[in-house]
């Protein structure tokens, strides 16, 4: 299946600054979609490709720091690269603890502008491809390594979802064998791709 | 060489310099009937000296009889004109007396040309040839008084007494020099005179009549107290000038700091506002590079490029154009502006304030006919003023309530600018206080805002108001003055 070209999605209220942005994206090879505020990209159609935002941090109405807020709730968010216009220490500490690829300063370098796009799109293809390898699991594979990513022993495991200890070690096997993940740590940080089902039994602890 | 004609002819000289001095003064400033005065006295002194001197060298006495009536016409010419520069100069409260003198004066001018040997002599018996110490024969004339002299001497003396209650009251006031020098020289030589010429007339004392040296010395003295009074006055006005300039440059100063201030806490707005500009032209122009790095660069896309990086260069030196008039020492300069216009541009300062404090700015800018006549920068100051204040107030609002509100409206011939904020107000101890420069409520600002703001919107002939609307926040109220369209 060919890859489809990158979108990046470029939010500024700048309109000038906005396109200068898309055109140096557009160089690169990207396809690029601009947007004149958090609302605008809000209402577009959800997107499922490989791509990421550049996001302006001070914005009228929703501003960025608001839309990472918005948009990393959905585990299946797409990876953001910050653009602000005066370095605000707890603002970047911030967005970087939310999970931003990077925060770069306005004026930004083309070569950090792109490196940091750069990063931004191999972020979501490790996210795609963990994903679909994800999607191959069977509902009891994909409990079953949610529950071991929570750090629950196998017994635990067995005793929680009605299920022998044996049974237990055997899906985990296959979950570890469909993703490709070869310890613990890789399952962790695959299984962060996707959102935990969440059974009834599981509301309360 | 007759040494008493070179004495008086020599004082008749300078009687008549002082007279012409005085009468070019006149004329230049002719408000100022002091100096006509002055010049009308100095002349009737000429005039005393030279018919003294004909009196002292005449033989015959039909002829000294005449030269007598012409002496006393002399005085009178003198003696009126001194009166009313006295009630000038010292500014006497009374009036009457000057206005009695003059007409005992003036019945003592026409007794006078009724009697052929004038007001002093009812008959001349004889002329007496007397010689003085070096020799030199003069005349003095003897016979029987006419009993009319009283009425000149009474003047006299009411003169003196005028004079000397007018210094009184003029040194009481404080006018001490001029009342010394002013009442002084009058009150010394008219004694000095008035006590020689009757002693001459009565035969007591055997010199020349001498009032003219007398009057000399009047005139001098109220020629130099006039000249040195002028000088005081100009110097006073250089320094009352220079005072002045001295007060509207620190005035200027003053607003210049006051801006200055403003735009420091300003100052990451402003930075926004520049920044964005400059981050597009250096995106466009690493785009370009890049562009034309490849074989087949696309000529219309490169255009639009370099007709973004034009405007954008554009914007960022109108930020910087702006800013550099809002720190300028320089004089204002009143234009017809829109009041709409300036608004938006001013809140477009602070944009990136509000975001950052996520304040809601409501701008209704009314018509943007409504033309003012001001200086652009000072209005803008007003605005940022008024807008840093609302900022600073809403500062610890909960997010919901963080609205500002800026309306131009029209009243008549006012226009009328509000803004608002829904902050929690003026609290009543420091609503007395909003306009004293220097005083501040919240630490860390110049404290200055409100009083320049007031000092500028007076200055436009407008007015200054702040209160707390009733459903919370504080308002603060503008009114100018629309220009008349056909100005």
């Amino acid at each position: 299946m060919p890859e489809a070209r990158p979108v990046v999605f470029v939010i500024d209220d700048d309109a000038s600054l906005r396109r200068a942005l898309e055109r140096l994206l557009r160089t690169e090879g990207y396809a690029v979609e601009g947007f004149a505020s958090a609302q605008a990209y809000l209402a577009r159609a959800p997107y499922d490709g490989p791509g990421c935002l550049l996001l302006d941090l001070a914005m009228p109405g929703i501003d960025g720091l608001e839309l990472q807020q918005r948009l990393t709730r959905d585990a299946a968010s797409l990876p953001i690269v910050f653009l602000s216009g005066h370095a605000n220490v707890p603002e970047s500490v911030n967005a970087m603890k939310m999970g931003a690829v990077d925060f770069l300063t306005k004026p930004a370098d083309d070569a950090d502008l792109l490196a940091a796009v750069r990063a931004a799109l191999l972020q979501r293809d490790t996210q795609l491809a963990a994903r679909e390898r994800l999607a191959t699991l069977s509902a009891r594979e994909r409990e079953v390594m949610h529950l071991v990513v929570e750090g629950l022993r196998n017994k635990e495991i067995a005793a929680r979802l009605g299920i022998t200890e044996k049974t237990v070690k055997v899906h985990r096997a296959r979950a570890m064998e469909k993703t490709g993940a070869t310890s613990l740590p890789e399952l962790v940080r695959l299984a962060a791709e996707d959102s935990p089902p969440s059974p009834p039994d599981r509301a309360q602890p | 060489m007759s040494l008493l004609t070179v004495a008086w002819s020599m004082c008749a000289g300078a009687c008549a310099i002082i007279g012409l001095a005085q009468l070019f003064l006149w004329m230049r400033e002719p408000a100022h009937r002091v100096y006509l005065l002055s010049a009308a006295m100095s002349f009737a002194a000429t005039a005393t000296a030279l018919i003294e001197l004909a009196l002292m060298k005449s033989s015959d006495i039909a002829r000294y009889g005449r030269l007598l009536q012409w002496e006393n016409a002399a005085v009178f010419a003198l003696v009126v004109p001194l009166v009313w520069f006295v009630h000038l100069r010292l500014g006497s409260r009374r009036r009457w007396l000057a206005a009695l003198v003059t007409s005992l004066w003036c019945a003592t001018l026409v007794i006078n040309f009724l009697f052929p040997q004038s007001i002093v002599f009812a008959e001349i018996v004889r002329l007496d040839v007397h010689a003085t110490a070096w020799g030199e024969p003069y005349a003095t004339a003897s016979g029987t008084l006419n009993p009319w002299v009283l009425l000149p001497n009474i003047a006299s003396l009411l003169i003196l007494a005028y004079v000397a209650d007018a210094g009184l009251q003029s040194w009481r006031a404080g006018e001490r020099p001029r009342a010394v020098l002013v009442a002084g020289a009058i009150v010394l030589f008219m004694l000095l005179g008035g006590i020689q010429a009757p002693l001459v007339d009565a035969g007591l004392l055997h010199t020349p009549y001498m009032i003219s040296f007398a009057y000399l010395a009047i005139v001098f003295a109220l020629a130099y107290e006039l000249a040195e009074s002028t000088r005081r006055v100009s110097i006073l006005e250089r320094q009352r000038a220079e005072a002045l300039a001295d007060a509207r440059e620190a005035h200027a100063e003053f607003e210049r700091l006051g801006r200055a201030s403003l735009l420091g806490e300003l100052a990451a707005s402003i930075a926004h506002e520049l920044n964005q500009p400059l981050a597009a032209i250096l995106a466009n122009a690493q785009a370009a590079k890049r562009m034309l790095a490849a074989p087949d660069a696309d000529r219309e896309e490169l255009r639009a490029i370099v007709e973004d990086v034009v405007r954008d260069d554009k914007r960022a030196s109108d930020v910087i154009h702006h800013l550099r008039a809002l720190l300028q020492k320089q004089r204002s300069h009143h234009e017809r502006l829109s009041f709409a216009v300036l608004l938006r541009e001013t809140a477009a300062l602070v944009q990136a304030e509000l975001q950052a404090k996520r304040i809601r700015l409501t701008l209704d800018t009314g018509a943007s006919e409504w033309l003012v006549e001001a200086d652009r920068v000072g209005m803008q100051q007003v605005v940022l003023n008024l807008l840093s204040n609302a900022i600073r107030a809403l500062r610890d609002t909960p997010e919901a309530d963080r609205q500002l509100r800026l309306a131009l409206s029209r009243q008549d011939d006012m226009l009328c600018l509000s803004v608002a904020d829904r902050g929690r107000g003026i609290p009543a101890e420091v609503m007395p206080h909003l306009f004293d420069p220097f005083y501040t409520s919240n630490t860390g600002s110049f404290g200055m805002g409100l009083a320049l703001c007031k000092r500028i919107v007076e200055a436009h002939g407008g007015m200054i108001g702040v209160g707390n609307r009733p459903d919370g926040g504080a308002e603060v109220r503008v009114t100018l003055p629309l220009a008349t369209r056909h100005a």
